[in-house]
């Protein structure tokens, strides 16, 4: 199992300990010298299983974690679903004593099940339970391989603790390790990316939204392609590194309000990103607002739509886009670029170029403002004080540290103040009446709600009303 | 608390397993540091305990500290405060 192991090149295995997985501790360590994969005590499960996700999201290689069989899988199972939802593979193997007439009786017993996998199978792409060394070989492999083909996700393994422990037994067949080749990352339909390229080269205000799109560095670089031989702003929710933020085409999220194309790669909520929901309305009911003009088309790139399943509603609310490619963004970028490139027509070049400059301007001056201006009042960090209650409100220490951050490394500078004109005019009577109110932000983010008159939109009426003073509540987040 | 700085039960199946296959189980220090071993740095609990309002004192690990710590610690509790020795024990 070790010498399987092994030829995956997994760095680190993040583990709280645990007997039911003690046969193959003890190979990691005394047989493997605990390297590759090195052994990082945890102290529960969930984390081990966080520290993978996280490891994953900035190395782009998964870790292994072991976990004890029910007992360790029910800790870790909270972890493993927040990988789902981000859709990061993380490899999990849970010791599991099948042999109920010799495995120890009390505990250990309390601690096996017929499947442990099953309380994660809804929100894992894969599980087995091997019941042969070879049959390990050909799982663990195959898991692996499983985890990291786009739409990433966690696997799982029930490992027999019985099986961890046994002499291998060859039975005449001459064991051996199956070569992991990766898969290729599925790739949008050539007629879909051709309508995409067509609406965008086409459009006036095309936008870019990306949330997880780029898997690696190379993602990046093609994202900043599509953009600049589009000259469209881009958008990024933050899902993954996706477009640096210090390049000129990078814009905060309400500029999508102007769009008449936006293409969405990899987001994870496609309808979140257009539509708006608010929680606050009359009768205790929240109620739902586009952000977009109704003839605005929409292009989906997404390779989750490939692995949806049904129980757990990590698919967020449906959306109907007039192109959509169930396929990875990355492995789709390079066909659309090109596809893009060609279907500019000449005429449009100077109109392209045109929107690329008004887009730099507006850029440069955010960025302008970010720097020189404070926060919205106008105040610098140094001028910060604690409010009225003597706590820094939720939105003062981000923008703190923010700004100290950009000063400090201009490289990871993101800007926090959202800039240009709100989409809607609730939401620029909104932005208003924030500005008169103070810098606070009551409305969802503060984790010290003050009381002060609400400015309300009527769901029915469909026009915002002020409602006189009434501390929010926790119902709001 | 009784703080052996392990998970001292795991350190036995390793032992026990690497017994069984008739090799020598690497168990570092005096105890298995690869993933059995809370240490290195060593956790601090009683300042855990006192974040959360508690009265702590630790990490003791002079046997003639112990008597004179139980009864400042008895003194706490019958006045009605939670309270929080971190003793250093021997693996086992």
């Amino acid at each position: 199992m070790v010498d399987v192991i092994k030829t995956l090149d997994i760095k680190y295995m993040p583990c709280n300990p645990a007997s039911s997985f003690r046969g193959l501790h003890e190979s990691l360590i005394d047989y493997g010298g605990n390297k590759q994969p090195e052994f990082l005590t945890c102290m529960h499960e969930e984390s081990a299983v966080g520290m993978a996700h996280g490891y994953f999201k900035v190395a782009g290689k998964p870790l292994l974690t072991l976990c004890h069989g029910t007992v360790g899988l029910q800790h870790a199972s909270m972890a493993i679903y927040n990988a789902w939802c981000d859709r990061v593979p993380v490899l999990v193997v849970g010791g599991n004593d099948l042999d109920a007439a010799h495995r120890p009786p009390g505990v250990p017993t309390i601690h096996s099940a017929q499947d442990i996998n099953a309380l994660v199978r809804d929100f894992t792409k894969w599980d087995d339970t091997p019941v042969s060394a070879q049959h390990f070989a050909q799982s663990f492999v195959r898991m692996y391989k499983i985890a990291t083909t786009p739409p990433f996700g966690p696997v799982m393994m029930s490992l027999d603790a019985g099986l961890q422990q046994e002499p291998i037994r060859e039975n005449g067949e001459k064991l051996y390790i199956p070569r992991f080749v990766p898969s290729s990352p599925p790739q949008g339909d050539s007629g879909a990316v051709k309508e995409a390229a067509r609406l965008l080269a086409s459009a006036e205000r095309p936008v870019i939204v990306v949330d997880r799109a780029a898997r690696t560095p190379n993602g990046i670089k093609l994202l900043v392609e599509l953009a600049e031989a589009l000259q469209a702003p881009v958008v990024d929710m933050g899902g993954r590194m996706n477009f640096p933020k210090t390049h000129n085409l990078s814009r905060p999220a309400n500029i999508i309000g102007q769009s008449d194309v936006i293409i969405g790669m990899e987001l994870s909520d496609f309808w979140g990103v257009v539509n708006s929901y608010t929680d606050n309305g009359d009768n205790g009911v929240g109620f739902n607002e586009s952000k977009i003009k109704p003839s605005t088309k929409l292009i989906s790139i997404n390779s989750v739509d490939l692995n949806t399943k049904s129980n757990y509603q990590d698919f967020q609310r449906f959306l109907s886009v007039d192109v959509s490619m169930p396929a990875d963004a990355e492995a789709t970028l390079p066909a659309l670029i090109e596809a893009v490139k060609s279907a500019i027509p000449d005429e449009r070049r100077a109109a392209i170029a045109k929107r690329g400059e008004t887009i730099r301007k507006a850029h440069a001056e955010a960025r302008e403002n970010e720097a020189g201006s404070g926060d919205r009042l106008g105040r610098e960090p140094d001028q910060y004080r604690p409010s009225g209650d003597g706590n820094l409100g939720a939105d003062q220490g981000s923008r703190l540290v923010a700004r100290f951050v950009r000063r400090k490394c201009q490289r990871l500078a993101e800007p926090v103040v959202a800039d240009g004109a709100a989409p809607s005019l609730a939401g620029r009577l909104w932005r208003l009446w924030d500005r008169l109110w103070g810098a606070g932000v009551d409305w969802r983010g503060s984790c010290q709600p003050r009381s002060r008159p609400l400015l309300c939109f009527d769901p029915i009426r469909r026009r915002p009303h002020v409602r006189a003073g009434r501390a929010l509540d926790g119902g709001t987040t | 608390m009784h703080n052996n700085r392990g998970y001292h039960q795991e350190v036995m199946h390793i032992q026990r397993v690497a017994n069984f296959r008739d090799r020598v189980a690497y168990l570092g220090n005096d105890m298995a540091p690869l993933g059995t071993s809370i240490q290195n740095p060593d956790i601090e609990y009683h300042k855990l305990a006192e974040s959360m309002g508690w009265w702590a004192k630790g990490p003791i690990k002079d046997p003639a500290d112990l008597g004179p710590a139980i009864k400042e610690a008895v003194a706490v509790v019958q006045s009605g405060q939670p309270a929080l020795l971190n003793v250093w024990t021997q693996p086992r």
